[in-house]
């Protein structure tokens, strides 16, 4: 059972709640939930915005389609015209248009029943109202809903919402019946966008500090992190900007707090100089890199993965790094996980990559792997050392040495960003090519340690046809290995360092390989062709700033 | 809340390392990491919970001239560094250090906010009006009409005023030091250590290879002490005009050293921090979330 709900209108309408109220009422009665945001970089304006929610009994990773849908919600006229032809069932203002054309088609006097009701701007909420009723689904679980969403201090504006959302049920009940009859399914689901998984789990990873400058779409999780945070230790800092944050990170981690930021590629191009400073002076970083179209200011409103190169090699010179990109929202969480103690226990900066698909879409999240939260703090130093022998930069076989925090009797060492020895001691005053050999080759064989901790790539399905991405190109990939048979995803997640024995499993056999993503160079591909010298020739890309489709990728494919 | 705790008898040369400064002979500089030291001592502080951050230039060198922990970062972030160490750990005694185009020109920026911000940090500028490490050109700080490598027909760029500018920016600590009087000095650094929230001290400090106009000399004929005018440091008009006189009224007359401004009464950034995480700091927060806090955490997506 399988519904596919497009919600549209323009910014400042109501759109946005209406499409979370409708996920939200889907997670509650049980089902499997995927809601997709299309939008423009304008704050009131473009009339054809949209919500897409998807929701199923079986587990679904994507928004689904794109030109068909089962159900709009149209909240004006433009978009009533741009999208009724992809709908079974049309909801619409009357204002509108009068009189149906066919059958499905729903029209209700929104703009009256809002103003019954009290106020003009509760149009969304009494289009609903008659989703709702449409969908069949009891109209106390949008109430509740309503009196969550406005809280004790709102009670009359939830009232006003209720009665709001009752008239457009009742008329579409009245109109159409309940016809899609969804009813409850299951235990209600928790529903997070990929934003708060990356924050939920940072803080589920022990992350007490993080430090960012707004930016789309990396905001969400500051948004979040400042509200839910202090609660829990973090603190929560907007930086001057993206300069001041990925330093104010290096100085948390120095004082030995886990620490973090988030920002797009802009930002992150700002970061590069001080990302270099975490591999140089060893101090463990996370970066959430929320990629969105570029070049330049780009699409800022609009997905994209063309950033994979510049994760690969940001800022100067060669230091250890690594890469991680969730390949679903759930991943999202461990993957957060996982890029903390990585940091940690090898003390090298660790990006997360995302996009704006990934961070904005909200999905249900099924049971959580708690075992995947374990805290690996790695060679923290906790009691006192004796100064006269401590070498914060020891030369190991593995090329991570003990980490002495401020506070620890005898740990005092100055992390330098110049060359240093041992010690952390300065040497550019001098030629010292020894020690410059010696420092340098400690610091990058930490990465062949690194490797054997990241996982090949995920495979699903089998077939003849392999299906070659990266990140969360994967989601709508897997919702499509699931219909079709013989389409096998691998989807990249532990990206750099690479394991390459792994990798060469997966993409080994007589399949056809395609490569999968969303930028113009087949980014993922020129990676792989580096490191394992295998070539795929076929491409799937996109770079319009629209994530990837089941009905156009089925065609395709 | 000063965060230094005062300690039995600690001496200058507690906080001395074997390794000799590389700076120049006559530098400026030594007078800073003496006048340091001393300061240090002053105030008791112990050697594990002083955490000195630079950014890249000669001044910068600073921290491996020190038995304290410290950051010698990137070239201008000092302060966000400083910044992220003070609020992460309030315990911490957090110095940052660095030079005039460190701190006034690519990382001036980062001056303003921390100064809005009232972290406790104590910044320690060594201005010597000139490039010193990439060997000679003009700073943010050098006089109109100076002759540096970048400006060898004289400078067309009037200077910054730093310590009007910080008073702008609502510091609660603003003071100038000079290399040449390291007794001085060390009082003033002292006393930025006592400070609650954020502390400028720039410092007229020779450099004695690139800037044959700014000298010791140059800088003797000129310094006069504010405590010995009657200046009242908590009078904010008094010092904001004490401030434009140099450089920005006379840039070659008298100029005031000494503590320009000072008020106890606002909260340091890190105690607002600690008062939103419920009167703890980020280090104090533990790791791993009870139970009860995982279900508090996940209740928020039901
Ligand atoms: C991003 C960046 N740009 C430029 C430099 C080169 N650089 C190193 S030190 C310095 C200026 C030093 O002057 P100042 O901060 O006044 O310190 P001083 O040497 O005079 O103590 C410059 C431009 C650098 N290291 N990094
Ligand atoms: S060049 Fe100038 S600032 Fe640098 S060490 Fe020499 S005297 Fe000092
Ligand atoms: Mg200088």
């Amino acid at each position: 059972m399988e519904v596919t709900i497009r919600i549209s209108g323009a910014q400042g309408e109501g759109v946005e709640s209406a499409g979370r109220l409708t996920a939200q009422a889907l997670a509650k009665l049980g089902y499997h939930v995927f809601a997709f945001r299309q939008y423009a970089s304008i704050i009131k304006g473009n009339p054809t915005m949209f919500y897409q929610i998807r929701a199923s009994t079986t587990k679904i990773y994507s928004h689904g389609r794109w030109s068909s849908f089962d159900v709009l919600v149209a909240l004006n006229k433009n978009a009533l015209v741009a999208y009724e032809g992809g709908a079974k069932y049309l909801i619409y203002d009357s204002a509108d248009r009068s009189t149906p054309q066919r059958r499905g088609e729903v029209p209700i006097p929104l703009a009256d029943y809002a103003l019954k009701a009290g106020n003009k701007i509760m149009r969304n909420t009494v289009a609903v109202g008659a989703l709702m009723g449409l969908l069949g689904i009891d109209i106390s679980v949008l109430a509740d809903l309503l009196k969550r969403e406005f809280g004790e201090k709102g009670e009359k504006i939830a009232e006003q919402n209720i009665q709001a959302a009752q008239m457009g049920f009742d008329h579409a009940v009245k109109a159409v019946g309940s016809a899609l009859g969804f009813g409850k399914v299951g235990e209600p689901k928790l529903l997070m966008s990929g934003a708060e998984a990356l924050a939920v789990g940072s803080i589920l990873a022990g992350m007490r500090f993080y430090a960012a400058y707004p930016m789309t779409p990396a905001s969400p999780i500051m948004h979040f992190l400042a509200e839910v945070g202090p609660k829990f230790g973090v603190a929560v800092l907007q930086a001057e900007d993206e300069i001041a944050a990925m330093n104010m990170v290096i100085g948390a981690s120095f004082a030995g707090v886990r620490a973090a930021t988030g920002t797009s590629g802009g930002g992150f191009d700002l970061m590069h100089e001080a990302f270099g400073l975490a591999g140089m002076i060893e101090a463990p970083a996370v970066v959430f890199l929320s990629q969105r179209g570029g070049p330049s200011t780009g699409l800022p409103t609009e997905t994209e993965q063309a950033d994979l190169l510049m994760a690969l090699s940001p800022s100067h010179g060669e230091y250890p790094h690594a890469v991680i990109a969730p390949y679903t929202i759930e991943d999202g969480l461990y993957a957060v996980a996982k890029a903390f103690n990585l940091a940690e226990k090898y003390q090298i900066p660790v990006i997360v990559a995302t996009d704006l698909y990934f961070n904005e879409s909200l999905t249900t999240v099924d049971d959580i792997d708690w075992k995947r939260f374990k805290i690996e703090r790695g060679e923290l130093v906790t009691s006192p050392v004796v100064w006269d022998e401590y070498k914060r930069y020891k030369l190991t076989e593995t090329g991570v040495s003990p980490r002495a925090i401020p506070g620890i009797l005898g740990g005092m060492h100055v992390a330098t960003s110049d060359e240093h020895d041992e010690r952390g001691d300065v040497i550019t005053d001098r030629h010292l090519p020894e020690i410059r050999k010696a420092m340098h080759d400690k610091r990058m064989r930490k990465l062949a340690k690194v490797v054997e901790e990241m996982e090949g790539p995920a495979v699903f399905g089998s077939g003849e046809i392999a299906l070659v991405t990266w990140g969360s190109t994967a989601m709508p990939l897997l919702d499509l290995a699931s219909l079709e048979r013989d389409v096998e995803v691998i989807a990249f997640r532990d990206i750099y360092p690479l394991n390459k024995e792994a990798a060469l499993r997966a993409l080994d056999g007589a399949k056809a390989l395609i490569d999968v993503e969303l930028n113009y160079e087949g980014q993922l591909a020129l990676y792989l062709k580096r490191e394992l010298g295998v070539e795929l020739k076929m491409k799937i890309l996109k770079w319009w700033g629209e994530p990837f489709s089941l009905d156009e990728l089925s065609e395709l494919v | 809340m000063t965060t230094v705790k005062v300690q039995a008898s600690r001496k200058p040369m507690d906080f001395a390392v074997v390794r000799q400064p590389i700076w120049c002979p006559g530098c400026g500089d030594y007078g800073i990491l003496e006048a340091l030291r001393r300061a240090l001592a002053e105030v008791g502080a112990k050697n594990e919970e002083v955490v000195i951050v630079s950014g890249i230039g000669c001044s910068s060198q600073l921290p491996h001239f020190m038995k304290t922990y410290g950051v010698h970062g990137i070239h201008g972030r000092v302060l966000p560094v400083a910044t992220g160490i003070k609020v992460s750990n309030p315990k911490l005694t957090v110095i940052g250090v660095g030079g005039d185009g460190d701190g006034y020109g690519i990382g001036l920026n980062h001056l303003i906010h921390a100064a809005r911000r009232n972290v406790g940090v104590v910044y320690i500028v060594s201005n010597n009006q000139v490039y010193g490490l990439t060997t000679g050109q003009m700073s943010p700080t050098t006089l109109k009409g100076v002759k540096t490598k970048t400006t060898p027909y004289g400078s067309i760029d009037s200077p910054v005023n730093p310590l009007a500018l910080a008073l702008s920016a609502g510091a609660t600590f603003v003071a100038r030091g000079f290399s040449g009087d390291v007794a001085h000095l060390a009082q003033i650094i002292a006393e930025a250590l006592r400070h609650r929230g954020f502390a400028l001290v720039d410092v007229l400090s020779p450099c004695v290879t690139f800037n044959r106009v700014n000298t010791y000399d140059w800088f003797r004929a000129r310094v006069y002490k504010l405590e010995s005018v009657g200046h009242d440091p908590t009078d904010f008009e008094q010092a904001y005009k004490r401030a434009l006189e140099w450089p920005t009224l006379d840039p070659y007359g008298k100029i005031p050293i000494g503590l320009f401004y000072k008020r106890e009464d606002l909260p340091a950034y890190e105690e607002e921090v600690a008062g939103l995480l419920g009167g703890r700091s980020p280090i104090e927060a533990p790791l791993e979330l009870s139970e009860e806090l995982v279900e508090e955490l996940l209740a928020r997506f039901a």
